[in-house]
């Protein structure tokens, strides 16, 4: 039976884990709550979340299915607060953002449970498209104030 | 402690505002990531949490 990959944490500002094949994967969450001075209910629950390769030996693309795991366990343990709520932006520098929209996706669809809920942004600012989703549970205190905050950030933009 | 960003007038949009500043964000995160750069260097600028 697959299991998630150990985690530790690194100083105060990131967690990282290694694959059996020696990748290393650095994983940061970053809070927005200051952003969000119009919501006063929602502040400092509002993350960022990231995932990096920081080494990888083999220099190859892995689907090792124990990095979706570790970090939907990594999530399971962020939404142990039910006021907890995650914002996931797709890098687009290398234009590779829907790829990653959609290894996202896959890890969702295949390791969330009916606690949770997904909401997709989508919006283009000074012509760069922004692809976005976030990730809070249904039964989050301030679930309505939250999923209107992050429609009306993707709606009121350049091209809407 | 608060990081508030003044709302840039350049931007049409406090949207806009919010999320060009969190993927310029992830990018400069990227970037220190894989350089090898400690993070810490960037703890003014950007709000880290641990929350797990």
């Amino acid at each position: 039976m697959l299991l998630p990959y150990d985690y530790t944490k690194i100083g105060k500002n990131s967690y990282e884990f290694t694959t059996s094949r020696g990748i290393k994967y650095r994983t940061v969450f970053i809070e927005y709550g200051y952003l969000f001075y119009d919501y006063a209910e929602i502040q400092d629950k509002i993350y960022t979340f990231n995932i990096e390769v920081i080494e990888d030996e083999n220099a190859t693309s892995s689907l090792d299915e124990r990095v979706g795991m570790t970090i939907a366990y990594i999530f399971s343990k962020f939404f142990e607060n039910d006021e907890n709520a995650v914002i996931y932006i797709c890098d687009n520098l290398d234009e590779r953002q829907w790829a990653r929209k959609r290894k996202f996706d896959y890890w969702y669809w295949k390791y969330s449970n009916d606690t949770l809920i997904k909401e997709d942004g989508y919006a283009i600012i000074e012509g760069v498209e922004i692809i976005s989703s976030i990730i809070l549970r249904k039964d989050n205190p301030n679930f309505n104030n939250i999923l209107f905050a992050f429609a009306e950030i993707n709606r009121n933009t350049d091209n809407k | 402690m608060e990081k508030k960003t003044p709302f840039p007038k350049s931007y049409t949009s406090k949207g806009a505002h919010i999320l060009k500043k969190m993927l310029e964000d992830k990018q400069l995160v990227t970037q220190f990531i894989r350089e090898g750069k400690d993070l810490d260097e960037l703890k003014d600028r950007i709000n880290f949490a641990t929350p797990i």
